[in-house]
């Protein structure tokens, strides 16, 4: 009885956490997930991975790491929902698709489609 | 004072199985798992997303032994899809087997295990499967088997607090009381994954991960 008290409690301190999130998520971004980590450069690429495999925050992480260490990134979205990864570059700079396969699979993950805008 | 010592050093240490046997590239990844049975901590390192190696180490204070290995675990296959991803690992160790039980001549043994482990998971939905299959010369074998199913009440977002209940049945077929079934609260956020249950046989479940 106490165990089923302790987690519907932590349940509730959970849920109330992520409706807060996405309250304030819903207000200041056009996707339901923001920028992650690091910045945009205005002026930069946005590339849009669709990737196979993303269901959970352990996965995204791997991700970020990956990019985050190369000197054309300067940030990273992740919207788990729709399984995409918004890769930021700086001013002209850009990785090649090739590359961006070749890392996200090293990763351990698969690429459905690449856009660029 | 000897096993309260032995049983903080591996807590603090710590590792376990139902996370992820392997990291992402050049990740490291600590686990503890405490329940009923024992006390264990594994930390690996990966180099790739195939493998990975790390000290394993279990005090199990029923049968008062303890283990200390390096233990391999390599992704033999991964099935990504838009939604989901399944995996399936095999994990293999060596090392040796210590025990201060006083009615054993022998105290330290050679131990060798090996076993494979299998998930699959959506954001909402999680199953899992493990074995294990455990040899020393004389002091302990055994085989235990464990398989879980989760579901997540809500979908969080990245970086989110998430939070799945869980349902784990654990298989000792040595054992007089063969079925262990342990209901589960898993809670993660960022790097850090937290669990807690209390089994049927009436023992508090102690779980966590963090990965850097």
């Amino acid at each position: 009885m106490k165990f089923i008290f302790i987690a519907l409690t932590l349940l509730n301190f959970a849920y109330a956490d992520e409706n807060v999130h996405s309250h304030v998520n819903h207000q200041h971004s056009e996707r339901a997930e923001g920028l992650s980590v690091g910045s945009i450069d205005p002026d930069g690429l946005r590339i849009n991975v669709d990737v196979f495999g993303l269901v959970y925050d352990f996965c995204a992480q791997a991700i970020e790491k990956v990019f985050m260490n190369r000197n054309e990134v300067t940030g990273i979205e992740v919207d788990l929902a729709n399984g995409l990864i918004t890769i930021f570059t700086k001013h002209g700079e850009d990785i090649e698709d090739n590359l961006i396969r070749s890392l996200i699979t090293d990763a351990g993950y698969n690429v459905d489609k690449i856009n660029r805008r | 004072m000897y096993k309260l010592l032995t049983i903080l050093i591996v807590c603090t240490l710590s590792i376990d199985v139902f996370s992820r046997p392997v990291s992402y590239p050049d990740g490291w990844t600590f686990m503890s798992m405490n329940d009923g049975f024992k006390n264990s901590t594994h930390i690996h390192y990966s180099p790739s997303a195939k493998y990975s190696i790390g000290y394993k180490g279990e005090y199990w204070r029923e049968d008062e032994f303890q283990i200390h290995a390096i233990q391999f675990n390599n992704l033999l296959k991964r099935w990504n899809k838009k939604h989901s991803q399944a995996n399936l690992y095999l994990r293999s160790g060596l090392g040796f087997l210590y025990s201060d039980y006083q009615a054993l001549n022998s105290k330290i043994e050679p131990v060798i295990f090996t076993g494979v482990v299998a998930d699959w998971e959506t954001r909402r939905y999680f199953a899992s499967y493990e074995n294990r299959f455990m040899k020393s010369i004389k002091i302990k074998n055994n085989f235990r088997q464990k398989s879980r199913v989760g579901i997540a009440p809500y979908i969080a977002g990245f970086g989110k607090l998430h939070a799945w209940l869980m349902l784990e049945v654990k298989h000792a077929p040595g054992d007089v009381e063969k079925f262990t079934v342990t209901p589960l609260i898993r809670l993660f956020k960022g790097p850090s994954l937290f669990e807690t249950g209390y089994s049927s046989k009436g023992f508090l479940s102690f779980n966590f991960v963090y990965r850097f």
